[in-house]
C-alpha cells in the first residue's frame, strides 16, 4: 500500500513538471513577452541575406573582339579567433600583395569581439598571389603538425572570399570610349557610364538558409547585358598608334582622331591623346578630375578654324548664293559688322572663282560668302549641320559647344563674318566630323553612334542607322566634295593617298584668350572623306598647340594621309581604278 | 462464445501468469520495434536530405567559383590575342604590315566580306531553364514515401497485368 502511494507520487510529479513545461513552452512560442525577440534571434542565425550581384555585361568590338570582360580576384579578410601568428600573417601579407605590414599588423593583432571578429586586411588581390599564400598556409600548416617544437609560422585565420572586377585586356585602347568601372561599382566616363544599367544587370538580395533541409535552388540572376561596340579594334589600334606618334613628334599637347561611316554614323575609331588604362584608372587624377576632358571628342569644344569653311560653302551652294563660277575680287581685307577680316597670310589673292577660295583658304572670301546667305541663313544651315547642339552619341559627358546666334546678348555682326571661317564658334571634334558627314553622305547625316548590338537575355538587338537631318542637297554634297577633291589634288596636299580620290579641308585654328587671339599657338585640323565616288569613310584630325609648325597643311594633313593609308587596307577598299573596273561591267 | 474464451483465459492466468505477461512484453516489444524502424528510416531519410542540401549549397558554390573561372579565362584569352600583343607576335614571326605596294586584289565571286558579330544564339534554339533540383529533394518524406506506394502499386499492378 505504502509503495502504491510512493509511485502515485513519483508519477504526478512528473505529470506535473511534464505539464509545467508545456505550459513555459507555449508561453514562449505563442505569448510569452519575448516571442518576437526569440523570433527574430532565430531568423538571425537561421541563415543569411545575401546579394548576388550579376556578372557585369562584357564590351566586344564590332567583330567581337572582348574590350571589357571581368576577371576573378580576391578580398583577403581574417577570422581573429582562429588567428595564432598575427606577425607571421602580417609578413606573409605584406610580402606577396605589397600590402604594408604594420597596418596587417595592426589587423591581425586585434581580439576578437562582437563587432569585429572578421575583419578586412585587403581586396583585389589577384588569384596567383592568392594561390602563393594559400600554399605557404598549407605548407606551413603539414609542417605544423609534424614539428612538435612549437615556434613555426602559421598563416591560420586567413580566409579568401572571391568576387568578380572588372578587366580591360586590351590596355589603354580606346579607353577615351570605354571609360571605366569604378571599385565602388559605378561606371564612369564613355560607355560604361552611358550603359551603365544595362550592363550591371539587377542584383538581387537571396535568403541562404543554415539548415540544409531548407536550402532552395539559387535564383538564376541573369548576368548584365553584354554590348558590341562600332569600333574596329584593329582601326582603333592604327590610329591610336598613329596619333601618339604624331602627338609626340608635333610637340602637341593632345590630340584626337575620328573615323566614322558616314552611311551608317558608326563611329569605327575615336582615338584620344592623353588617355588613361582603365585596369589602374586611379593612376590617372587629372583626367578624372575634369582638369583635363575624358574624352576629348566628345567633351572638349574648341574654335575649329578653316575646316569650317567646307559648312559655310555647302551651305552657299546649297542655298544659290553661289555657284561654282561666281567669282569673287579678293583684295586682302573685307569689313563686316566693324571688323576687319584679313586672310590667313595677309595677302590679297586677286580674282578667285569658288574652287580658289576653298584651295587657299582665303578667310575674306568665305566672310563674303556668309555676307551674301546673311545671318539668318547662315545660322539655319549651320544649326541644320548640328552646331550648337549636342550630337546624341551615346557616350557620356558630351558638350554641346556653342553657336551664338543673332539674338545672343554676345552675338554681334562682325560674328558671322568669323563664324564663316571658324573662328568664335566652337565645336566638339565629333560635331565636326557629323557635320563633314553631311557632305560625304549626299547631304544626310545620320545619328553618330558607339553602340552596335546589344545583347540581353539571349537576344541581339542591333538598333538601325537613324537619319536625323539633311541640311543640304544631294547634288549639293557631291558638288563640295568633287570641289574640296580637287582643291587637294591642286595643291599637291600631303593629305593625298596613292590611289584614292580623297576630298578634305584643312584647318588652322588661332586660340581665343580673354584679352583676344593673342596666342602664338594654334589647334591644327584635317577634314576628309573618300573615295570621293563613294565615300565610306570620314576622319577628322586634331591636333592641339602643335609646336612643330602652326599650320594644318603642314601638321594634320599627313596625319590624316597616314591614316587612310592603312584605313582603307583595313577596311578592304581597293584602290579607285580596281575597284571602279571591277564594278564596271 | 467471448465468454467462453474469456473464462478459458482466467482459468489459465493462475496456472501460468508468464503467458499473459510475455504477450503484453511482446506487443510492446513489436511496438517499439516498429517505433525503432520509423525513427531509423527518418534518421536515414532525414541524414540523407541534410547531406544532399549541403552537396547542393557545394556545388553551388562550385558553379559561381566555375563561372568566375570562366570569365577569368575569356578575359585572359582576350588579354592574350589583344591587338598590341598579336600585332608582335606577327612582327616576331617575320611578318610586316601590308602596305599599298605589297597588296593585290583578286575579284572573287560570291565572295562574302566579314559580317559583325552575332552573340546571341541563334533564335529557336532551347535555352535551359527551370529549376536544378530533382523533384524529389523539393518533396517530405511523407510525400516520398505515398510516391514510393503509389509507384509499387502500379507496378505490381502492372506485373498482375502481364
Amino acid at each position: 500500500m505504502i509503495q502504491h502511494w510512493r509511485l502515485s507520487t513519483i508519477a504526478l510529479s512528473f505529470t506535473v513538471a511534464g505539464l509545467m513545461i508545456l505550459v513555459k513552452l507555449a508561453e514562449i512560442q505563442v505569448a510569452g513577452p519575448d516571442r518576437d525577440y526569440l523570433l527574430r534571434q532565430s531568423d538571425l542565425y537561421s541563415g543569411t541575406w545575401i546579394t548576388v550581384y550579376p556578372s557585369r555585361g562584357h564590351i566586344y568590338d564590332r567583330w567581337g573582339n572582348l574590350l571589357a570582360g571581368n576577371v576573378a580576384v580576391y578580398q583577403i579578410g581574417l577570422d581573429l579567433q582562429a588567428v595564432t601568428d598575427p606577425a607571421g600573417i602580417a609578413y606573409a601579407v605584406s610580402l606577396i600583395t605589397g600590402d604594408e605590414y604594420d597596418r596587417v599588423y595592426r589587423i591581425a593583432s586585434q581580439d576578437p569581439s562582437p563587432e569585429v571578429r572578421f575583419p578586412i586586411v585587403t581586396d583585389y588581390v589577384p588569384y596567383d598571389q592568392v594561390q602563393q599564400l594559400d600554399n605557404l598556409r598549407r605548407t606551413l600548416a603539414s609542417l605544423e603538425n609534424r614539428s612538435e617544437k612549437q615556434p613555426i609560422k602559421s598563416l591560420h585565420g586567413l580566409i579568401f572570399t572571391p568576387h568578380l572586377t572588372r578587366s580591360y585586356p586590351e590596355g589603354d585602347l580606346g579607353s577615351n570610349v570605354l571609360g571605366f568601372f569604378s571599385r565602388n561599382g559605378q561606371g564612369y566616363f564613355g560607355v560604361e557610364e552611358q550603359y551603365d544599367e544595362l550592363l550591371s544587370g539587377k542584383p538581387t538580395r537571396v535568403w541562404v538558409p543554415e539548415d540544409p533541409y531548407l536550402v532552395e535552388d539559387l535564383p538564376d540572376i541573369p548576368p548584365g547585358a553584354d554590348i558590341v561596340l562600332t569600333i574596329d579594334r584593329e582601326i582603333q589600334e592604327m590610329v591610336e598608334d598613329i596619333l601618339d606618334n604624331a602627338v609626340t613628334r608635333n610637340g602637341a599637347e593632345a590630340g584626337t582622331i575620328i573615323v566614322l561611316d558616314p552611311r551608317t554614323g558608326e563611329i569605327l575609331s575615336m582615338a584620344t591623346f592623353p588617355r588613361i588604362d582603365p585596369n589602374e584608372y586611379w593612376e590617372s587624377g587629372e583626367m578624372i578630375s575634369g582638369t583635363t576632358p575624358f574624352n576629348p571628342a566628345v567633351s572638349n569644344a574648341y574654335e575649329p578654324g578653316s575646316v569650317y569653311k567646307i559648312l559655310t560653302m555647302a551651305a552657299a551652294l546649297d542655298d544659290g548664293a553661289v555657284d561654282l563660277d561666281t567669282i569673287f575680287r579678293d583684295e586682302g581685307r573685307i569689313e563686316v559688322g566693324g571688323a576687319v577680316i584679313r586672310n590667313w597670310n595677309l595677302g590679297a589673292w586677286g580674282e578667285q572663282d569658288m574652287l580658289g577660295c576653298l584651295q587657299h583658304s582665303l578667310n575674306v572670301c568665305l566672310a563674303w560668302i556668309a555676307t551674301r546667305l546673311g545671318p539668318g541663313t547662315f545660322y539655319d544651315y549651320m544649326s541644320d549641320f548640328g552646331l550648337g547642339h549636342a550630337t546624341g552619341v551615346d557616350l557620356a559627358g558630351e558638350v554641346p559647344g556653342r553657336l551664338k546666334l543673332p539674338g545672343d546678348w554676345d552675338w554681334y555682326p562682325a560674328d558671322l563674318a568669323t563664324n564663316s571661317f571658324g573662328q568664335g564658334v566652337s565645336v566638339t571634334p565629333l560635331q565636326m566630323a557629323i557635320a563633314a558627314a553631311a557632305l560625304a553622305n549626299d547631304g544626310e547625316i545620320m545619328a553618330p553612334r558607339i553602340l552596335r548590338s546589344l545583347v540581353n537575355n539571349g537576344h541581339q538587338y542591333n538598333p538601325p542607322p537613324q537619319l536625323i537631318a539633311t541640311p543640304i542637297e544631294a547634288e549639293t554634297a557631291r558638288t563640295i566634295t568633287m570641289l574640296l577633291a580637287a582643291s587637294l589634288e591642286n595643291e599637291a596636299s600631303t593629305a593625298l593617298v596613292p590611289g584614292y580620290r580623297l576630298a578634305g579641308k584643312t584647318g588652322t585654328a588661332e586660340i581665343p584668350t580673354p584679352f583676344g587671339y593673342t596666342s602664338n599657338v594654334t589647334n591644327v585640323s584635317f577634314v576628309g572623306w573618300g573615295p570621293v565616288d563613294d565615300p565610306q569613310f570620314v576622319v577628322y584630325v586634331w591636333l592641339e598647340k602643335p609646336t612643330s609648325s602652326i599650320w594644318g597643311s603642314i601638321v594634320a594633313a599627313p596625319i590624316f594621309s597616314a591614316v587612310v593609308e592603312r584605313l582603307v587596307l583595313l577596311m578592304n577598299i581597293p584602290p579607285d581604278d580596281i575597284r571602279l573596273g571591277a564594278a564596271a561591267p | 462464445m467471448i465468454k467462453a474464451a474469456r473464462d478459458t483465459l482466467l482459468q489459465a492466468y493462475p496456472n501460468a501468469p508468464w503467458r499473459s505477461q510475455v504477450q503484453v512484453i511482446g506487443v510492446f516489444a513489436v511496438g517499439l520495434v516498429t517505433i525503432a524502424m520509423l525513427a531509423g528510416l527518418y534518421l536515414v531519410v532525414s541524414v540523407q536530405a541534410a547531406t544532399l542540401g549541403r552537396e547542393i549549397q557545394d556545388i553551388q558554390t562550385d558553379i559561381l567559383e566555375v563561372q568566375r573561372q570562366n570569365a577569368s579565362l575569356a578575359t585572359r584569352l582576350a588579354e592574350l590575342t589583344s591587338a598590341a600583343v598579336m600585332e608582335n607576335r606577327a612582327l616576331d614571326l617575320g611578318f610586316l604590315p601590308a602596305t599599298d605596294y605589297t597588296r593585290e586584289y583578286l575579284p572573287v565571286p560570291g565572295y562574302v566580306p566579314r559580317q559583325p558579330v552575332v552573340l546571341a544564339p541563334p533564335p529557336g534554339m532551347a535555352v535551359a531553364s527551370g529549376t536544378a533540383f530533382p523533384l524529389e529533394l523539393n518533396q517530405t518524406l511523407f510525400e516520398w514515401l505515398a510516391e514510393r506506394v503509389r509507384s509499387a502499386n502500379f507496378e505490381s499492378a502492372q506485373d498482375a497485368g502481364e
